[in-house]
């Protein structure tokens, strides 16, 4: 899985007709020290994120394993919303901390 | 499977019911000389037993997701395994 930052949503009206009533959302990926790098990836959402958050994506056929996206042609979904993470010890996000 | 140390942790409340009970952690793939190789990622800790420093083996992709009977989660990469001691033909 891969950390990643919500920065925005994706609107289609032309696509698979097993997409249709699905979330997609564009994420960013982030590093260790959450400093967002170049790549993006659409994903499908399973747990209610929303823009800003701090989010874990599953790839590959795992990503087809969630009710929303069971049997769909997805390869990329958001499984968690993340509180806080450590790394060494330190802390490198918490998001109770955040915008406070 | 693969070879990592396990370098953090990660703590979600919303997440796929799958996991519930379960920890996330950042783990950097490790070589056979334990070297670190290419970038770190998250995985799941299906039994909660692994903590910083240590070196676990994991499984990615699509096996990832049924490492136990009957349970599927949306993983994609799970630690199996925490490794007490290895060696090769170079030495342990």
């Amino acid at each position: 899985m891969f950390l990643a930052k919500v920065v925005g949503s994706v609107v289609s009206t032309q696509k698979d007709p097993k997409l249709v009533g699905l979330k997609l959302l564009l994420v960013q990926h982030l590093n260790l020290d959450i400093e967002p790098t170049k790549s993006f990836v659409v994903a499908a959402d399973s747990v209610g994120a929303g823009n800003g958050e701090v989010v874990v994506c599953a790839t590959g056929s795992s990503a087809r394993l969630t009710e929303e996206t069971e049997g769909l042609p997805v390869d990329a979904v958001i499984m968690a919303i993340v509180d806080s993470m450590d790394i060494h010890g330190q802390i490198k996000y918490d998001k109770s901390q955040e915008g406070a | 499977m693969n070879l990592a140390k396990v370098i953090g942790s990660l703590w979600a409340t919303q997440k796929h019911h799958s996991f519930i009970g379960m920890k996330f952690c950042f783990i950097q793939p490790l070589n056979e000389k334990r070297e670190e190789v290419g970038n770190p990622l998250i995985a799941i800790d299906p039994d909660n037993q692994c903590g910083t420093g240590e070196t676990v083996f994991y499984v990615d992709g699509g096996d990832a997701a049924t490492i136990k009977e009957g349970h599927e989660m949306p993983s994609d990469a799970t630690i199996v395994g925490i490794v007490d001691s290895m060696s090769t033909d170079e030495g342990s």
